[in-house]
């Protein structure tokens, strides 16, 4: 009696303790302290633009003698990775610090990701129903100085007892548009190693 | 025979530990390569290593140094030694405030990954996010 009694708690208890979905929690990306993945997650592209921009502001390549800022254009970042990565993920926090080091501003005209709006805002000198006034005047925009561009490239390297590394390379270059020359290029490697199941997409 | 294991004990240590020069402290010959110390001796080591584990030697920070390059921002070195036997892996996040204390808010204010092999100097360079930057302040946290 006892015996049975004691099944059914502990049969209860388990299916009480264990038997639900996993609770859903908000990730507490300031201190995140879980496992690493397979595939890039949030903190590589945060370790990544860290790296990146440190690199960057740290070499003085931004330094104007007369203290002004720069005006930057960013070009293409490839993704060579097996992953459908949105490349902002990397370009979106370097453009933010730059712009938020005092050391460059970025064109919102050129590029791939230009704005669109912006260049259709400036036709509207054409148009008789706008204040000549508060429209744009031609020869007003500014070009861009220096480009940025870059790469995020994947490197799949089989490992004995079914297991994987995997190399992600942030690759990015600054280069002078009068001359041509880059000034400044990193590249951040985040490697992990895991089982080849974990399939990295 | 206690007596004789005594000896060789003592005789290792004085062979291994005994009567060499100081190194160059910027050059770190690694064990296996260097000569054996106590630390690498193949009859002390474990007796070092244990009580280097029970005393809980870890990394220990010698100087941190910061400048202004030529941009004006603030680059931050801070050196470190590994006291422990091990490699130690930890991360560190570099926060950096103005004139008036303020925490700037920066995407570079990231855990960071660090690693340093066993008796060894290691070192975190860091950049501030703009000129604005006077000071810092680090924090560090076990690898997980």
């Amino acid at each position: 009696m006892k015996t049975k009694l004691f099944s059914i708690i502990l049969f209860a208890g388990l299916l009480i303790a264990g038997c639900g979905e996993p609770a859903t929690t908000n990730i507490d990306t300031t201190n995140d302290s879980a496992g690493a993945v397979m595939s890039l997650d949030y903190r590589d592209f945060d370790q990544a633009a860290s790296k990146m921009v440190q690199s960057l502001l740290g070499s003085g390549r931004l330094g104007k003698s007369d203290g002004s800022r720069y005006v930057l254009a960013t070009g293409r970042i490839l993704n060579n990775t097996t992953q459908r990565i949105d490349t902002d993920q990397l370009m979106l926090k370097v453009r933010r610090e730059i712009t938020n080091s005092g050391q460059g501003v970025f064109s919102a005209v050129v590029g791939p990701g230009s704005d669109k709006t912006l260049l259709e805002t400036r036709e509207l000198r054409e148009s008789d129903e706008f204040d000549t006034s508060t429209t744009a005047e031609k020869r007003t925009l500014i070009a861009p100085e220096l480009t940025i561009q870059g790469k995020i490239h994947q490197v799949i390297v089989p490992l004995a007892r079914n297991r994987q590394q995997v190399e992600y390379y942030f690759q990015l270059e600054l280069s002078e548009v009068k001359t041509g020359l880059t000034y400044w290029q990193e590249e951040v490697l985040v490697g992990k190693r895991g089982s080849d199941k974990s399939v990295p997409w | 025979m206690k007596k004789l294991g005594l000896f060789l004990i003592v005789m290792t240590i004085l062979a291994s530990g005994c009567g060499k020069k100081q190194q160059d402290p910027r050059i770190k010959v690694q064990e296996g390569v260097a000569s054996d110390t106590f630390g690498s001796n193949i009859v002390t080591k474990p007796v070092i290593h244990a009580f280097s584990a029970l005393v809980g030697d870890r990394i220990e920070v010698t100087q941190a140094v910061t400048r202004r390059n030529n941009a004006g921002i603030t680059e931050l070195q801070v050196e470190f030694r590994n006291k422990s036997f091990n490699t130690e892996r930890f991360q560190y996040k570099v926060e950096w405030v103005d004139a008036d204390g303020f925490v700037i808010d920066s995407k570079t204010s990231v855990w960071l990954p660090a690693s340093v092999p066993g008796k060894s100097n290691g070192t975190i360079i860091a950049a501030a996010p703009s000129a604005k930057a006077v000071d810092f302040r680090m924090n560090t946290r076990n690898q997980e």
